[in-house]
């Protein structure tokens, strides 16, 4: 009689658990469906508003954003600005993430507390000043300008996310290395940089993404050389709707290929990022 | 106090057959003790005892009621578990409360269970820190005042002193047999450790890849065991097993092999004659029963000589490795013996201690 | 770890953290002192209050204050319940659970704008919803949500949008701090007898509780922060903290007003972070 019952309670769990997903699936895919619907679809369907789901689709949107609006120019600039501040902050990052992860030393938890503080930090108090500074050093309006500015937002992000990737890989292996004749750089190199590099090549992308996304600051910097969401966020605006549509397909369309490679990475990264 | 009886209980994960139909029956009050090797499905078995696991197949009986699908907290037992499990945000104090709160006690109630439980086990003086403020045993203690103290029909234990170091463990052996002594709780115990096995169980149960080898008192397990396995997981270092054959020469019975003839005794001649076939035998005899010459217990032994390979200097103890025709035999001989590597040694076997063990169904015959 | 005793080596772990230390000196901590110069000295180079008094002047600044506190009141507990809600059920690690996650996570890698854009394209009055209502016969003409004198539909949208984008951060926040809770913990709760609902209350609250309190605030420092979201949908119709420093620097060219509105979001964001980090403090530690 007992036995009987299990499967039932089992079952009905079972179609709540179902029932659940297909909510949570709808309202966090819809959005992104939609507009991918949006993106493609003739601006005569657009306009008929008896027609839900459009029949016609085109591809002159793309088109008019990319050489009439010039996104082509943009999406150009956002990705020298993000790989420049990925590049950047690996290179700044590393070094700091390693000696967080593998050295004790007086001021240690300070250097990680003022990594923290920094997050607590809105770009907005940041954003004006570096103008200023950057007209000065005339880079205002550059790439570097914005990936300078990215970079500054990035870096403590970084060195957290670095620090506990690296303190993840085994100290062991890095000294079993020393033991059998290597140098601490050749150790990290040949033992832990490889051993650590899906979740480096993630952050990597995560720094990315980051960069790639930034609005406020971005738009701020720059008057002419604007990245792709600094550019939309000015003249989209002032475009008919389709082509907003567009524009934010291509924006949302690279980041989300780019969080597919890092899904298995999502929680631990974010989850430091936000801590 | 409760029986508790085990029904062709079977656990499978996938193809994992963790539990492999297990019939078990342990008398009120009685401290079982579920042994065997890492793996072997000890930690499974019990958790479906708890119903933090549900069965695959067959029943499990508390006195004359079906539990199988009672949930575990209807089953009214309690757990000490292996890594202790006491809730990290909750004071010493709370940890040995909040379940007696949940099964309604009343405030006074709950209040002179905690000082009791605390007093037995001598943690009184912790009752306000958190767990993170104590040590390894402290936890521990904690975890077994909190099993206690809810008066379960049943006491499971997962390997509760495993993480202990060797002092401790020792110490926390008696303490916890005194305890359980004291409760008259019925208890099942899981470990891999046979000297935990052997000097806490009233009775236990060797497991190995899911099915019960053997059931029984220490003594039986150490002196009568049943097969193979049990006879070799059982005492340390382990049984020696050398491939015999039966030969029959004037009126006597031996197992014999290059360099070996063992004279089977007179009493345990019938067991050996009604054997039909002769060959695809196993010898097997303790290391503590065979003796050094001038240390003979018994005049009913057999004598063999070999080469000393390797000595074991314990001190308390000597263990020697001898050279023989079929591979090395194992020599346990108490106090610190003066070996020298590479001499001529001659041991003597105990007749009365040797067991014999069909290869092929790895069964004992005696 | 290595801990170096000879003096020798002592600097290394201070000369790797160097460039970092520097680059952030420089970009983060030197534009800091800058704000305070910007926010604190007149046009006319008077030290004092004046650019805050001209701020306070202002309704705009008021509206804007007002508008932010508001938006942060509603969003935030929202999306915390809602991010605890998912992360437990998501923890429940039914089948096929991965999949739920990666699609949870999605907003995660979006920017502010294409999240408003995705939003316009569903609320806009040719948009999915007006047409689908339609459709349906629930109504003739399309609603409008977008607009003069529409700030209060428009302010539902981003809310509903800020929902959407921002809750997989909580999300994960939670999502990981569940899943290191150890599974003995539970079991030891069901081997002693609690219901669901005291495992609940009792195990799974109290072990969440320092990084709920901790994605709660951070989302409410992320929340002096909404700009594209708001200034997309809404424009200056809905004027906001960040918002106006965007207007007052890219508009107007007032930097100084402009780092004084910067300056006010840093020492509100800096002063809740005080009022947490002393109040909110739990007084067990991890094992
Ligand atoms: N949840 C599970 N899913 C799949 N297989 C499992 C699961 N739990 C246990 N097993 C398998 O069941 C078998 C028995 O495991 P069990 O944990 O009971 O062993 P044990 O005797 O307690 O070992 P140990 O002494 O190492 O704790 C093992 O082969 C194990 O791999
Ligand atoms: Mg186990």
């Amino acid at each position: 009689m007992m036995s009987q019952k299990i499967p039932i309670a089992l079952k009905i769990r079972q179609l709540v658990t179902i029932f659940l997903v297909g909510i949570i699936v709808i309202w966090f895919l819809s959005p992104v469906v939609l507009i991918t619907i949006s993106a493609f679809a003739s601006p005569g369907d657009y306009y008929q508003i008896e027609k839900v789901i459009p029949t016609h689709f085109t591809l002159n949107q793309f088109k008019s954003l990319f050489f009439g609006l010039e996104a082509w120019k943009a999406i150009l600039t956002s990705i020298k600005v993000a790989g420049l501040t990925m590049l950047l902050s690996f290179i700044l990052g590393l070094p700091a993430g390693y000696a967080l992860s593998r050295y004790i030393f007086p001021g240690k938890n300070f250097l990680k507390l003022l990594c923290l503080a920094t997050k607590m930090l809105p770009l907005m108090v940041l954003a004006v000043p570096l103008l200023i500074i950057f007209m000065k050093m005339g880079v205002s309006d550059t790439i570097w300008g914005t990936s300078l500015a990215h970079t500054a937002m990035v870096l403590p992000i970084i060195i957290l996310i670095f620090s506990s990737i690296l303190s993840g890989v085994s100290v062991d292996y890095e000294e079993a290395a020393m033991i059998f004749g290597l140098s601490r750089l050749h150790a990290f190199f040949r033992i832990t940089i490889p051993l650590a590099l899906p979740g480096l090549a993630a952050s990597a992308i995560f720094a990315f993404v980051l960069s790639w996304n930034e609005v406020f600051v971005a738009t701020i910097l720059t008057l002419t050389n604007r990245t792709l969401p600094a550019h939309i966020l000015k003249t989209a605006m002032a475009s008919p709707d389709y082509l907003k549509f567009t524009a934010g397909f291509i924006m949302a369309a690279p980041a989300m290929v780019f969080i597919f490679f890092v899904r298995k990475h999502l929680v631990t990264m974010w989850g430091i990022s936000l801590k | 106090m409760v029986k508790v009886r085990l029904e062709g209980l079977k656990k499978y994960f996938d193809k994992v057959k963790a539990v492999n139909d297990i019939d078990l029956e342990i008398i009120p009050g009685e401290f079982v003790v579920l042994l065997g090797p890492s793996g072997c499905g000890k930690t499974t078995l019990l958790r479906c005892i708890s119903g933090l696991e549900r069965v695959t197949e067959g029943k499990i009986f508390f006195d004359n009621d079906n539990i199988t699908y009672l949930s575990p907290r209807d089953r009214n037992i309690s757990m000490v578990f292996q890594n202790y499990a006491v809730w990290p945000h909750m004071t010493v104090k709370n940890n040995i409360a909040f379940p007696l709160r949940i099964k309604k006690y009343s405030q006074q109630q709950i209040q002179e269970k905690v000082i009791w439980v605390a007093n037995l086990l001598g943690i009184d003086n912790l009752l306000d820190r958190y767990p993170a403020q104590l040590s390894g045993g402290q936890r521990q203690r904690v975890a077994v005042a909190r099993a206690i103290v809810m008066e379960p029909r049943v006491l499971l234990m997962d390997e509760p002193l495993s993480n202990l170091d060797a002092l401790l463990r020792v110490r926390m052996r008696a303490e916890i047999k005194k305890l359980q002594e004291k409760l008259k709780v019925t208890t099942i115990y899981v470990t891999h450790d046979q000297v935990e096995a052997m000097t806490m169980g009233d009775r236990i149960a060797v497991l190995e890849q899911g099915i019960i080898q053997q059931f029984g008192n220490s003594d039986e397990i150490y002196h009568n065991p049943v097969n193979i396995f049990v006879a070799g997981f059982i005492g340390s270092p382990q049984m020696n097993f050398i491939e015999v054959e039966i030969v029959h020469k004037n009126e006597i019975f031996y197992l014999g092999t290059k360099g070996l003839e063992v004279p089977v005794l007179d009493i345990l001649k019938d067991k050996v004659s009604k054997l039909s076939d002769k060959r695809n035998y196993i010898l097997g005899i303790r290391p503590e029963h065979i003796y050094t010459a001038d240390r003979a217990q018994t005049d009913k032994v057999v004598t063999t000589k070999g080469k000393v390979y390797f000595a074991e200097l314990l001190r308390s103890d000597t263990v020697i490795h001898l050279e023989k025709e079929f591979g090395l035999l194992v020599i346990k001989t108490p106090g610190d013996l003066k070996i020298e590597e590479g001499k001529e040694l001659e041991v003597l076997i105990d007749l009365s201690r040797i067991h014999l063990f069909e290869k092929d169904t790895r069964k004992a015959i005696f | 770890m290595i801990s170096f005793n000879q003096g020798e080596k002592k600097w290394i772990p201070y000369l790797l953290f160097l460039p970092a230390l520097i680059y952030l000196a420089g970009f983060i901590g030197y534009p800091l002192v800058k704000t305070l110069q910007l926010a604190f000295i007149s046009e006319k180079g008077k030290v004092g209050m004046e650019n805050f008094i001209t701020l306070t002047r202002d309704s705009t600044f008021w509206k804007a204050l007002k508008n932010t506190l508001y938006l942060l009141m509603v969003i935030v507990p929202l999306q915390v319940i809602l991010a605890f809600l998912l992360a437990l059920f998501v923890n429940g690690r039914f089948k096929g659970y991965m999949t739920v996650l990666y699609i949870i996570c999605i907003p995660l890698a979006l920017s502010d704008v294409s999240a408003a854009l995705m939003s316009y394209n569903i609320f806009t009055s040719h948009g999915f919803l007006n047409k689908l209502l339609i459709k349906f016969g629930f109504i003739d003409a399309p609603i409008y949500f977008f607009g003069l004198g529409l700030s209060s539909r428009a302010f539902w949208v981003i809310v509903l949008t800020e929902l959407w984008r921002a809750t997989p951060l909580v999300f994960v926040i939670l999502l990981a701090s569940l899943q290191v809770i150890s599974k003995d913990y539970f079991e030891a709760a069901d081997v002693f007898g609690f219901s669901s609902w005291q495992k609940f209350f009792h195990i799974t609250l109290p072990l969440t509780m320092p990084s709920l309190q901790s994605a709660l605030l951070i989302r409410t420092l992320f929340a002096f922060q909404i700009f594209g979201v708001v200034w997309l949908l809404s424009g200056r119709d809905i004027p906001i903290l960040a918002g106006e420093v965007y207007y007052q620097q890219a508009e107007l060219s007032n930097f100084r007003l402009a780092a004084t509105y910067g300056f006010i979001i840093a020492f509100i964001c800096i002063l809740i972070s005080w009022v947490y980090l002393t109040f909110l403090k739990t007084k067990h530690s991890e094992l």
